[in-house]
């Protein structure tokens, strides 16, 4: 599902005079299969944003096309289609581990399904549940009965991602993933996200992680002040501080360093890529 | 003066899987630590012992010779140990910055006169003073988490514990708060502990302490310690960033073996000036 939105703009307080705009003209074309980051500081309309992408916030100006949906609430179909749109765009919050609520896993993680489709028989509840919980690494048979509270930090929120996961979404947008996870934990759930990715669908992450973006995502938007400031490959966004409140990712940091000296490294913004391409540069500059 | 002794503590959630298993430790007032290890490795734990909040179920653990386990102690304790948790919005107590300092300092007995100075204190201390008068919803992570560090000045404490407090703050607001970490450590004199997952926070530190399965697996300097990187990585940790970097180049003679190179910033000054070079 591609999403195409175009002069977005949103405000919480749309009657007030001289309101501020929490989006502003915001126009961003994400294609199906993307890898998306959405970085910008406290307050840049990250959040705003990505809860249009399921109409949790109603569209107030511009146009936004999730897949076949059209968001704008005056479209006839737009009620109807509210409950397949949410669905086909699962969002995870930041940490989704303190949403969980159930008695058992198996509960928690059916919760939404039985939610959206009322009409599925125990017995295909089962199976998607099964599907979800081990799409997100865990081993169904000897978790679903556990109570979630239970678990350890990382295992809540495979949990948490696996009760959205179970409806099958073709797009994945996730507030701060990796936040709280030590690196072993933010690899396996990067991998995860990953792997989701690999039939084509969409996933779309805010981070505050500047490396942990440029590692992961083949795009990134960086919103400032309800605006989109700049889209593109990691290496192309981040040729300069965007934003006085974040930080250069630190293949990016050298990089333009070097650059300033005349050396210019051309390389994904990710450690190994950076120090094989720096070996190369060496060797050529010493003549070996 | 030694601040905290913790003595053989064991600790565990639920019977036969320990958190905390028989740990030993001891640190100095006006110490700077860091605790890091993987999740579910037992350091939220250690933060929560030292304050009293959990009690270990054999060991012992006391701050300055006040046993934690002695139910008369755990207010006097309290007071000499401040404690910041890491969602700001949990910690608000009050619509206004100065209402939600002064809740602490009130709670206790502190007199009218002197709970003026502490808030006066505890707002320069953090880079606050500017907020007095603003609801704290309109704060920031970063503004309301050095709220939250101000809240618990105005008590006065002599340690103060961060549990993973700034994992949820963009970049700008993380190094907000350090900052104000390390003036409340160097200035004040405050005994800082603090449990992070950003590497990069550990190198402030005066002593770093690397948590396992519920024990210390190594501790020391940020230099002693960072210098076992097998040992980081087989506790499911990972160097700084630029660290890593340059102890590849080192591997590939890039970099001479004995540069100290533990931030960006230094690995950048050392591969400018190398490339300058040739």
């Amino acid at each position: 599902m591609r999403i195409i939105c175009k002069d977005l703009s949103f405000s919480y307080e749309p009657k007030k005079k001289n309101t501020a705009y929490a989006l502003e003209n915001v126009s961003l074309t994400i294609e199906e299969g993307e890898f998306f980051g959405i970085i910008g500081h406290t307050g840049s309309g990250k959040s705003t944003f990505i809860q249009h992408l399921n109409a949790l916030v109603p569209l107030q100006s511009g146009e936004l096309l999730v897949g076949e949906f059209d968001l704008d609430t005056k479209n006839k179909q737009y009620k109807k289609n509210l409950k397949a749109l949410r669905s086909k765009v699962g969002m995870v919050f930041q940490y989704p581990e303190y949403q969980l609520f159930a008695e058992s896993v198996f509960e928690d993680v059916a919760f939404g399904l039985k939610n959206f489709y009322p009409e599925l028989s125990l017995k295909q509840i089962e199976q998607k549940v099964k599907y979800a919980i081990e799409l997100v690494g865990l081993n169904y048979y000897q978790i679903k009965d556990k109570s979630p509270f239970d678990l350890s930090g990382g295992q809540k929120r495979r949990v948490a991602i696996a009760g959205v996961l179970v409806t099958d979404p073709e797009i994945l947008v996730m507030d701060e993933p990796v936040a709280g996870l030590d690196p072993v934990g933010k690899k396996e759930l990067m991998d995860l996200l990953h792997s989701f990715k690999k039939g084509n669908k969409t996933v779309i992450i805010v981070s505050h992680d500047m490396d942990e973006v440029c590692e992961n995502c083949s795009r990134i938007a960086i919103m400032q002040g309800g605006k989109v400031v700049k889209v593109g490959k990691p290496s192309e966004v981040f040729t300069e501080l965007p934003d006085e409140n974040l930080e250069l990712p630190v293949v990016a940091r050298l990089k333009n360093a070097l650059k300033t000296k005349g050396v210019e490294i051309d390389c994904k913004l990710e450690s190994d890529d950076f120090i094989e391409e720096i070996v190369k540069k060496y060797k050529e500059r010493n003549g070996r | 003066m030694q601040a905290i002794k913790i003595e053989n503590a064991y600790f565990s959630y639920e019977e036969g899987h320990p958190a905390v298993n028989d740990i030993s430790l001891e640190i100095n007032q006006g110490e700077y630590i860091a605790i890091v290890g993987k999740n579910g490795s037992g350091k939220s734990t250690i933060a929560k012992l030292i304050n009293g909040l959990l009690l270990p179920k054999s060991g012992k653990v006391s701050v300055f010779g006040l046993d934690t386990s002695d139910k008369k102690q755990v207010f006097e304790i309290r007071k000499n140990v401040g404690m910041v948790f890491q969602n700001p919005d949990n910690q608000m107590v009050a619509t206004i910055v100065e209402d939600d300092i002064v809740f602490g300092p009130e709670n206790i007995g502190v007199p009218r006169e002197e709970i003026a100075k502490r808030i006066e204190f505890a707002l320069t201390a953090t880079n606050n003073t500017a907020f007095r008068n603003r609801p704290s919803s309109e704060l920031s992570g970063g503004q309301k988490q050095r709220v939250a560090i101000a809240g618990v000045l105005a008590i006065r404490p002599k340690i103060l514990i961060l549990d993973e407090a700034t994992s949820m703050l963009d970049p700008k607001g993380r190094s907000e708060v350090n900052e104000v970490i390390r003036k409340l450590n160097k200035e004040e004199g405050i005994t800082v502990i603090t449990v992070t997952h950003y590497m990069e926070e550990a190198l402030f530190a005066d002593r770093v302490i690397v948590t396992n399965s519920g024990q210390i697996a190594f501790s020391g300097t940020p230099e002693q310690v960072f210098s076992r990187e097998k040992d980081i990585e087989a506790c499911g940790l990972c160097l700084p960033r630029a660290m890593y970097i340059a102890n590849r180049l080192k591997e590939k003679n890039i970099l001479d073996k004995n540069l100290k190179c533990y931030t960006a910033q230094e690995l950048e000054s050392a591969l400018c000036e190398l490339f300058v070079k040739i």
